[in-house]
C-alpha cells in the first residue's frame, strides 16, 4: 500500500511539474502584456505563445493516456535477432556507430507482435538523447531467460542512471537526462504490459540499462 | 535597470526561455541555454552576472550546476526557478548559495522585483570593485599620510593586527581621517578581495538600521516586498565599517553584541541563522566611555569593540604632518584638475600654524580650492589667509607663531565660487537658528542629511554643539 501510494505521489508530482511549465509561459505572457500594454508585436507574440503552450499541455496529457488506447497487433513467428539487426541498420549512421548488438549463434525465433517490438526498440534506442549524452554507447544483447523465454538486454555505457528506481523509473516525466520527451519509458512499459512482457532495470539497477522479457 | 548586465536563462522548456527573454530583454542582455551541462561553459565564456536556473535540466541537473558554482566560487547571482514544490530542494538550493527560489507558475512582476534587487546588489558590488581598482594603490598605508609620533604609533598598531579578525575602534574628531584608516585596514588586510561596506549610524533612521545591518525577509514589515541582504552578510569575509557607532540605539547595540560574540544572526523577520565572518571597524567622534557612564552605550559592547583602540589626534596636535598633507593634496588636485600650482614657503608656514577646526578634511578642502581658484602659479600667504577667512571667519586665527597673520587682510581676488557662496549662506543660516540643524534644514528646505553632508563638504564645524 505504502509503495503504491509513493508511486501515485511520484506520478502526480511528475505530471503537475510537466504541466506547470507551459502554464507558466501562458500566465507570464498574459502578465507581460499587462506590463507593456498596446505593444502590437507583443500582442501577436502572446497570442502565438498562448496557443502553442496550450497545445503543449494538450500534447502532454495526450501522451499520458494515448498508451491506454494501444491495441495489440497481429502476432507472427519472428526472428528476434534479425528484427533487432534490421532496426539498428535503420538508425542514422552516427547513432548506429554507437550501438552494437550481440546475438547467440543460431538466432532465436518466437511468436510475437513485431510492431510492438519495433515500437519498444524505437522508444528505447531511437528516442534516446544521443546528442545530450555525447559519451553514451549501447549494447543490445539477445538472451534466453531461465524460464526459457527470449529477452533483450539494453546496456548503456558512458551515462548515469543515478536516481533510477525499480518501481518508478518508467513513470511519465521521471527521467529527462536520457529521454527528452519524458514519456518514452512509460510507453515501453505500456507496450510490454499489453503484450504480457516484462520491462525492468538490468540487475535491479546495478547495471545501467533495461531488459525486456517476451 | 542596466542593459550591460548579462543574464543567462537555463531552462529546457522553450516557452519559459521565450518568456524570460521577453520579460528581461528590454533591460538586460539575455542569453539562453537548454542544457545543464552547457551552463558553466557559457558563464565562463560570457561572464553573466545573473543566472536564472531551472532545476530539471538535461545533461546536468540544476542542483549539480549550483554545487559547481559554489565550489568554484563562480561570480554569478543565481535565481532558481522550478516547477516542483519540494521544500527540500529549495533548502538545498539556498544552502548552495542561490539568491532566491521561485516556483512556477510565478508572478512576472514579483520576478522582476527579485531581479531588480539583484541589480541593486550588483551595483553596490560594482561600486566597491571600481573603488578597489581606483584605490587599490591609494589605500596602501603609504598613502595614509603621517610621520608624527601619533600617526607612527597608529601605523605600528595596525600593522600588528592587520591580518587578524580583531575589531578596531577608531576615535577622533570630525575630519581627522577615521574613514580613510578604516579603508586602509581593509585594503591592506587579507580580506581585501572581499567586500568593504560602511554604514553611518548617525544618518540612517533608527528603525531602518536593523534591516540595513542584518537584512530582512520578504514581508518582515510593510514595505519589505522582497528579501534584502544586509551589510553584515554582504561583507562576510570582508570588513564592515560602522561609523558614528555612538549613535546606535540600545537594542541595536544588543544585536550587534550578539553578532560580535556568536558570529551569527537572523535577518529581520527571518529565523534562519546566518553565520558570518565579518571584521568590524567602528568609529566615533564622541567619547564612548562617557556614553557608557551615562548608560547610553553598553559597557560590554564597548569592550568588545575596543579591542584595538586607535586614537586620531586633532590636526593641530600633529603639526609635523601638515607639510606632508600639503604636498599630498597639492599633487592630488593638481593631477585631478590638470594644474601645476605651488604654495610658497610663507603660505606653508601659515597653513602649518593654523588651528584647523575641521582637521584634515578642512585642510584638503582649502588646498583643493586653492588649486581650483588660483590664477597664479604660486600661491602666497595672502591668498591663503583670504580663503581661510572666507572659510571660517569665526574660527580662531593662526597660532601664536605667526603674528602677521592675525590682522585681517582683504581678499586676494574677487573670485567667489558658488560653493563659497553656498557655504557662507549656510553658515549664516546656521547662526541664525542657533546652530540647530533641524530648524536650519527646515528653513532651507533641505534634509538634515543634506546639511550634514554640506557641513562635511565645507569643513564647517559647529562650535555650539546642541545636545541630541
Ligand atoms: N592620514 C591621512 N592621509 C591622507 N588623507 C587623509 C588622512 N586623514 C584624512 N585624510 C583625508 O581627509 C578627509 C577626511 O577624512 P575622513 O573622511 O577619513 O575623516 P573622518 O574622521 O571620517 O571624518 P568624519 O568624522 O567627519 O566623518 C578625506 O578626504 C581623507 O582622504
Ligand atoms: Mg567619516
Amino acid at each position: 500500500m505504502e509503495g503504491e501510494y509513493l508511486i501515485i505521489e511520484r506520478l502526480v508530482r511528475n505530471i503537475s511539474h510537466e504541466i506547470k511549465n507551459p502554464l507558466t509561459a501562458i500566465k507570464g505572457y498574459a502578465q507581460l502584456l499587462g506590463l507593456k500594454p498596446g505593444d502590437p508585436e507583443l500582442v501577436e507574440k502572446t497570442r502565438k505563445m498562448v496557443v502553442e503552450n496550450a497545445d503543449l499541455i494538450d500534447e502532454r496529457l495526450h501522451a499520458l493516456y494515448a498508451v491506454f488506447e494501444l491495441t495489440p497487433g497481429e502476432k507472427a513467428d519472428i526472428d528476434i535477432a534479425g528484427t533487432v539487426g534490421e532496426f539498428v541498420r535503420s538508425l542514422d549512421d552516427d547513432i548506429m556507430a554507437r550501438v552494437s548488438h550481440i546475438n547467440p549463434p543460431g538466432g532465436v525465433n518466437a511468436v510475437l507482435e513485431r510492431r510492438g517490438i519495433l515500437r519498444a526498440l524505437h522508444l528505447l534506442v531511437g528516442r534516446f538523447d544521443w546528442k545530450g549524452n555525447g559519451g553514451a554507447s549501447l549494447t543490445i544483447s539477445l538472451r534466453e531467460t531461465e524460464e526459457g523465454k527470449p529477452g533483450l538486454d539494453f546496456e548503456f555505457f558512458g551515462v548515469s542512471f543515478e536516481g533510477m528506481k525499480g518501481e518508478t523509473f518508467f513513470l511519465p516525466y521521471s527521467e529527462k537526462k536520457l529521454y527528452r520527451g519524458g514519456t518514452e519509458l512509460f510507453e515501453v512499459f505500456a507496450t510490454a504490459r499489453m503484450n504480457g512482457w516484462r520491462f525492468g532495470l538490468l540487475d535491479g539497477g546495478a547495471r545501467r540499462g533495461f531488459y525486456l522479457v517476451f | 535597470m542596466d542593459e550591460e548586465y548579462k543574464i543567462l536563462v537555463a531552462d529546457d522548456e522553450a516557452g519559459i526561455r521565450d518568456l524570460l527573454r521577453d520579460l528581461l530583454s528590454g533591460s538586460f542582455n539575455v542569453d539562453t541555454v537548454e542544457r545543464g551541462d552547457e551552463v558553466l561553459d557559457r558563464i565562463a565564456r560570457d561572464r553573466h552576472d545573473i543566472l536564472i536556473l531551472d532545476l530539471q535540466l538535461p545533461g546536468m541537473n540544476g542542483i549539480d550546476v549550483l554545487r559547481v558554482i559554489s565550489e568554484k566560487k563562480v561570480r554569478v547571482v543565481v535565481v532558481v526557478i522550478t516547477a516542483s514544490n519540494n521544500v527540500e530542494t529549495a533548502i538545498t538550493a539556498m544552502k548552495l548559495g542561490a539568491y532566491d527560489y521561485i516556483v512556477k507558475p510565478f508572478d512576472a512582476e514579483k520576478f522582476l522585483v527579485i531581479v531588480k534587487n539583484i541589480v541593486e546588489r550588483l551595483e553596490l558590488e560594482r561600486e566597491v570593485d571600481t573603488l578597489r581598482e581606483q584605490v587599490g594603490e591609494k589605500f596602501r598605508f603609504v598613502n595614509v599620510i603621517g610621520k608624527s609620533q601619533a600617526m607612527l604609533k597608529i601605523f605600528s598598531t595596525l600593522e600588528r593586527v592587520i591580518d587578524t579578525d580583531s575589531t578596531i575602534l577608531i576615535s577622533g574628531d570630525s575630519g581627522t581621517g577615521k574613514e580613510i584608516i578604516a579603508k586602509a585596514v581593509h585594503y591592506n588586510s587579507n580580506r581585501k578581495q572581499y567586500p568593504f561596506r560602511s554604514l553611518d549610524c548617525s544618518t540612517i533612521p533608527r528603525d531602518l538600521i536593523g534591516s540595513e545591518l542584518f537584512g530582512h525577509e520578504k514581508g518582515a514589515f510593510t514595505g519589505a516586498v522582497s528579501r534584502k541582504i544586509g551589510k553584515f552578510e554582504v561583507s562576510s569575509k570582508g570588513t564592515l565599517f560602522l561609523d558614528e557607532i555612538g549613535n546606535l540605539s540600545i537594542d541595536m547595540q544588543a544585536k550587534l553584541l550578539r553578532v560580535l560574540q556568536e558570529k551569527e544572526f537572523e535577518r529581520v523577520g527571518g529565523n534562519q541563522i546566518i553565520k558570518v565572518n565579518t571584521r568590524i571597524v567602528a568609529a566615533t567622534n564622541r567619547d564612548l566611555r562617557e556614553l557608557v557612564k551615562q548608560n547610553r552605550f553598553r559597557e560590554d559592547l564597548y569592550y568588545r569593540l575596543n579591542v584595538v583602540p586607535v586614537y586620531l589626534p586633532l590636526l593641530k596636535e600633529r603639526k609635523e604632518d601638515i607639510p606632508l598633507f600639503i604636498d599630498h593634496f597639492l599633487k592630488k588636485y593638481n593631477t585631478e584638475f590638470g594644474r601645476s600650482l605651488n604654495i610658497d614657503i610663507k603660505a606653508r608656514m601659515f597653513l602649518t600654524n593654523y588651528q584647523w577646526p575641521g582637521n584634515v578634511r578642512q585642510l584638503e578642502n582649502v588646498i583643493k580650492r586653492l588649486v581650483l581658484l588660483s590664477t597664479e602659479k604660486v600661491v602666497g600667504p595672502d591668498q591663503v589667509k583670504a580663503l581661510l577667512e572666507f572659510e571660517d571667519p569665526a574660527a580662531p586665527g593662526p597660532g601664536d607663531g605667526d603674528l602677521e597673520a592675525q590682522g585681517t587682510l582683504p581678499a586676494g581676488g574677487d573670485i567667489v565660487s558658488m560653493d563659497e557662496m553656498e557655504k557662507a549662506y549656510l553658515e549664516r543660516a546656521l547662526e541664525h537658528f542657533d546652530f540647530n540643524i533641524s530648524s536650519t534644514a527646515k528653513a532651507l528646505k533641505i534634509s538634515r542629511k543634506t546639511i550634514h553632508n554640506k557641513l562635511k563638504r565645507y569643513g564647517i564645524v559647529i562650535h555650539k554643539t546642541t545636545v541630541v
